[in-house]
Protein backbone atom coordinates (compact mmCIF):
# COMPACT_ATOMS: atom_id res chain seq x y z
CA UNK A 1 0.00 0.00 0.00
CA UNK A 2 0.99 3.62 -0.32
CA UNK A 3 1.37 5.70 2.82
CA UNK A 4 1.47 9.49 2.55
CA UNK A 5 2.73 11.84 5.25
CA UNK A 6 1.94 15.53 5.61
CA UNK A 7 3.06 18.56 7.62
CA UNK A 8 5.24 17.91 10.65
CA UNK A 9 4.65 14.15 10.28
CA UNK A 10 6.27 14.31 6.81
CA UNK A 11 9.23 16.10 8.37
CA UNK A 12 9.54 13.45 11.09
CA UNK A 13 9.46 10.54 8.64
CA UNK A 14 11.64 12.52 6.21
CA UNK A 15 9.48 11.34 3.32
CA UNK A 16 6.23 12.47 1.75
CA UNK A 17 5.17 8.97 0.70
CA UNK A 18 6.29 5.37 0.64
CA UNK A 19 5.14 2.00 -0.64
CA UNK A 20 4.84 -0.39 2.26
CA UNK A 21 3.95 -4.03 2.78
CA UNK A 22 2.39 -4.60 6.18
CA UNK A 23 0.80 -7.34 8.22
CA UNK A 24 -1.14 -4.75 10.24
CA UNK A 25 -4.87 -5.18 9.77
CA UNK A 26 -6.08 -2.14 11.74
CA UNK A 27 -5.17 1.55 11.70
CA UNK A 28 -4.09 1.22 15.34
CA UNK A 29 -1.68 -1.59 14.47
CA UNK A 30 -0.33 0.29 11.46
CA UNK A 31 0.25 3.42 13.55
CA UNK A 32 2.02 1.32 16.17
CA UNK A 33 4.24 -0.12 13.44
CA UNK A 34 5.10 3.35 12.09
CA UNK A 35 5.62 4.71 15.59
CA UNK A 36 8.33 2.11 16.17
CA UNK A 37 9.90 2.72 12.79
CA UNK A 38 10.01 6.52 12.81
CA UNK A 39 9.85 7.30 16.53
CA UNK A 40 6.70 9.36 16.07
CA UNK A 41 4.11 9.68 18.81
CA UNK A 42 0.59 8.72 17.73
CA UNK A 43 -1.22 9.08 21.07
CA UNK A 44 -4.45 7.12 21.51
CA UNK A 45 -7.35 9.36 20.58
CA UNK A 46 -10.31 7.07 20.52
CA UNK A 47 -11.86 8.51 23.67
CA UNK A 48 -15.62 7.86 23.35
CA UNK A 49 -16.33 11.30 24.81
CA UNK A 50 -14.25 12.92 22.09
CA UNK A 51 -12.75 15.07 24.85
CA UNK A 52 -9.18 14.46 23.74
CA UNK A 53 -8.20 16.89 20.99
CA UNK A 54 -7.16 15.07 17.82
CA UNK A 55 -3.44 15.25 17.25
CA UNK A 56 -3.46 13.51 13.89
CA UNK A 57 -5.94 12.50 11.17
CA UNK A 58 -6.04 9.38 9.00
CA UNK A 59 -7.67 8.92 5.60
CA UNK A 60 -7.95 5.76 3.50
CA UNK A 61 -8.42 6.40 -0.22
CA UNK A 62 -9.44 10.01 0.53
CA UNK A 63 -12.06 8.98 3.12
CA UNK A 64 -11.47 10.31 6.61
CA UNK A 65 -11.40 7.59 9.28
CA UNK A 66 -12.81 8.41 12.71
CA UNK A 67 -10.58 7.51 15.68
CA UNK A 68 -13.31 5.16 16.95
CA UNK A 69 -12.74 3.10 13.77
CA UNK A 70 -8.99 2.72 14.26
CA UNK A 71 -9.40 -0.71 15.87
CA UNK A 72 -11.72 -2.09 13.18
CA UNK A 73 -9.93 -4.74 11.05
CA UNK A 74 -9.67 -4.63 7.26
CA UNK A 75 -10.48 -0.97 6.65
CA UNK A 76 -7.61 -1.02 4.14
CA UNK A 77 -5.91 -3.52 1.87
CA UNK A 78 -3.09 -3.83 -0.65
CA UNK A 79 -3.20 -1.08 -3.24
CA UNK A 80 -4.91 1.42 -0.96
CA UNK A 81 -3.52 4.86 -0.12
CA UNK A 82 -3.39 5.85 3.52
CA UNK A 83 -2.75 9.49 4.45
CA UNK A 84 -1.46 10.35 7.90
CA UNK A 85 -1.94 14.03 8.60
CA UNK A 86 -1.75 16.64 11.38
CA UNK A 87 -4.96 18.49 12.33
CA UNK A 88 -5.93 20.89 9.56
CA UNK A 89 -4.82 24.53 9.83
CA UNK A 90 -5.63 26.22 6.55
CA UNK A 91 -6.04 29.90 5.77
CA UNK B 1 -11.38 28.21 -15.38
CA UNK B 2 -14.16 25.97 -16.64
CA UNK B 3 -16.03 25.12 -19.83
CA UNK B 4 -19.53 23.98 -20.79
CA UNK B 5 -19.02 20.56 -19.24
CA UNK B 6 -17.60 21.77 -15.95
CA UNK B 7 -18.88 24.00 -13.16
CA UNK B 8 -18.17 27.65 -13.92
CA UNK B 9 -15.77 27.63 -10.96
CA UNK B 10 -14.02 24.66 -9.40
CA UNK B 11 -12.92 25.67 -5.91
CA UNK B 12 -9.72 24.16 -4.60
CA UNK B 13 -6.04 24.55 -3.74
CA UNK B 14 -3.87 26.14 -6.42
CA UNK B 15 -0.19 27.10 -6.67
CA UNK B 16 0.65 30.59 -5.51
CA UNK B 17 0.63 33.16 -8.28
CA UNK B 18 -1.83 31.37 -10.57
CA UNK B 19 -4.79 33.66 -9.80
CA UNK B 20 -5.71 36.93 -8.09
CA UNK B 21 -8.89 38.12 -6.39
CA UNK B 22 -9.39 40.44 -9.34
CA UNK B 23 -9.17 37.47 -11.79
CA UNK B 24 -11.74 35.56 -9.78
CA UNK B 25 -14.21 38.45 -9.60
CA UNK B 26 -13.81 39.18 -13.31
CA UNK B 27 -14.49 35.54 -14.14
CA UNK B 28 -17.47 35.41 -11.78
CA UNK B 29 -18.99 38.41 -13.52
CA UNK B 30 -19.03 36.41 -16.75
CA UNK B 31 -21.15 33.70 -15.13
CA UNK B 32 -24.74 34.00 -16.45
CA UNK B 33 -26.04 33.53 -12.88
CA UNK B 34 -24.60 36.92 -11.94
CA UNK B 35 -27.72 38.49 -13.47
CA UNK B 36 -29.62 37.21 -10.42
CA UNK B 37 -27.09 38.66 -7.97
CA UNK B 38 -27.11 41.99 -6.19
CA UNK B 39 -24.06 41.44 -3.99
CA UNK B 40 -20.58 39.94 -4.10
CA UNK B 41 -18.89 39.44 -0.70
CA UNK B 42 -15.22 38.55 -0.45
CA UNK B 43 -12.87 37.43 2.31
CA UNK B 44 -9.11 37.39 1.83
CA UNK B 45 -6.92 35.60 4.36
CA UNK B 46 -3.39 37.01 4.37
CA UNK B 47 -0.14 35.98 6.02
CA UNK B 48 0.05 37.49 9.50
CA UNK B 49 3.41 39.18 10.07
CA UNK B 50 3.57 38.21 13.73
CA UNK B 51 3.81 34.59 14.88
CA UNK B 52 0.59 32.88 15.94
CA UNK B 53 2.45 31.10 18.73
CA UNK B 54 1.18 32.93 21.81
CA UNK B 55 4.43 32.42 23.69
CA UNK B 56 6.31 34.67 21.29
CA UNK B 57 5.66 37.75 19.19
CA UNK B 58 8.33 36.93 16.66
CA UNK B 59 8.10 38.35 13.18
CA UNK B 60 7.12 35.96 10.43
CA UNK B 61 9.33 36.12 7.35
CA UNK B 62 7.56 33.48 5.25
CA UNK B 63 4.86 30.92 5.51
CA UNK B 64 4.92 27.50 3.88
CA UNK B 65 1.52 26.11 2.89
CA UNK B 66 1.01 22.51 1.89
CA UNK B 67 -2.10 20.44 1.25
CA UNK B 68 -3.38 16.98 0.58
CA UNK B 69 -4.78 18.24 -2.71
CA UNK B 70 -7.33 15.48 -3.24
CA UNK B 71 -8.81 15.72 0.24
CA UNK B 72 -8.62 19.51 0.40
CA UNK B 73 -10.30 20.01 -2.98
CA UNK B 74 -13.01 17.55 -2.02
CA UNK B 75 -13.70 19.48 1.21
CA UNK B 76 -13.64 22.93 -0.43
CA UNK B 77 -15.97 21.85 -3.24
CA UNK B 78 -18.33 20.21 -0.74
CA UNK B 79 -18.55 23.45 1.27
CA UNK B 80 -19.43 25.38 -1.88
CA UNK B 81 -22.04 22.84 -2.96
CA UNK B 82 -23.63 22.78 0.50
CA UNK B 83 -23.80 26.56 0.89
CA UNK B 84 -24.87 27.42 -2.66
CA UNK B 85 -28.64 27.42 -2.22
CA UNK B 86 -31.61 29.75 -2.23
CA UNK B 87 -30.54 33.38 -2.47
CA UNK B 88 -26.85 32.38 -2.45
CA UNK B 89 -25.96 31.74 -6.08
CA UNK B 90 -22.21 31.13 -6.00
CA UNK B 91 -19.67 30.20 -3.32
CA UNK B 92 -16.03 30.04 -4.39
CA UNK B 93 -12.95 29.18 -2.33
CA UNK B 94 -9.44 29.46 -3.76
CA UNK B 95 -6.63 28.53 -1.38
CA UNK B 96 -2.97 29.02 -2.24
CA UNK B 97 -0.14 26.53 -1.86
CA UNK B 98 3.58 27.25 -1.74
CA UNK B 99 5.76 29.87 -0.05
CA UNK B 100 4.21 33.21 0.96
CA UNK B 101 5.69 36.37 2.45
CA UNK B 102 4.03 38.30 5.29
CA UNK B 103 1.09 40.27 3.97
CA UNK B 104 0.54 38.12 0.87
CA UNK B 105 -2.86 36.63 0.06
CA UNK B 106 -3.37 33.03 1.19
CA UNK B 107 -7.03 32.39 0.51
CA UNK B 108 -10.02 34.01 -1.15
CA UNK B 109 -13.64 33.21 -0.34
CA UNK B 110 -16.24 34.79 -2.60
CA UNK B 111 -20.00 34.64 -2.22
CA UNK B 112 -22.43 36.04 -4.78
CA UNK B 113 -26.05 36.33 -3.81
CA UNK B 114 -29.33 37.98 -4.59
CA UNK B 115 -29.10 40.17 -1.49
CA UNK B 116 -26.46 41.08 1.08
CA UNK B 117 -27.85 39.43 4.24
CA UNK B 118 -27.67 35.82 3.07
CA UNK B 119 -24.35 36.45 1.34
CA UNK B 120 -22.76 37.87 4.51
CA UNK B 121 -23.91 34.93 6.64
CA UNK B 122 -22.76 32.41 4.05
CA UNK B 123 -19.36 34.03 3.76
CA UNK B 124 -18.77 33.51 7.48
CA UNK B 125 -19.97 29.91 7.36
CA UNK B 126 -17.70 29.13 4.42
CA UNK B 127 -14.67 30.58 6.24
CA UNK B 128 -15.33 28.61 9.43
CA UNK B 129 -15.86 25.39 7.49
CA UNK B 130 -12.76 25.52 5.31
CA UNK B 131 -10.57 26.19 8.33
CA UNK B 132 -11.72 23.03 10.08
CA UNK B 133 -12.32 20.62 7.19
CA UNK B 134 -9.76 21.31 4.44
CA UNK B 135 -6.56 19.25 4.55
CA UNK B 136 -4.19 22.23 4.48
CA UNK B 137 -1.27 23.05 6.80
CA UNK B 138 0.87 26.14 7.45
CA UNK B 139 4.40 26.47 8.76
CA UNK B 140 5.79 29.80 9.90
CA UNK B 141 9.42 30.63 9.13
CA UNK B 142 10.43 33.32 11.62
CA UNK B 143 12.93 36.14 11.21
CA UNK B 144 15.47 34.28 13.34
CA UNK B 145 15.25 31.23 11.06
CA UNK B 146 13.22 29.01 13.40
CA UNK B 147 10.26 27.14 11.92
CA UNK B 148 7.00 26.15 13.54
CA UNK B 149 3.85 24.47 12.30
CA UNK B 150 0.67 26.38 13.06
CA UNK B 151 -1.97 24.31 14.83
Amino acid sequence: MRIEYYGHIREQTQKSAEERITNSSTIDALLHELQGLYHIEFPAQNSPSGATPQTFIVAVNAHLIQPTQFSIPNLFRDGDTIAIMPPFSGG
Amino acid sequence: MGNENQPFFQSGVFPKGTYTLSDLISHLKQDPIIKECGAIMTFTGIVRGVSQNSSSKMHVKNIHVEANIGLANQALQQICTDLQQGDVKRVIIYHGEGEFAAGEDLVHVIVAGGHRHAAFATLQQAIERYKSTAAIWKKEILDDGTEQWVH
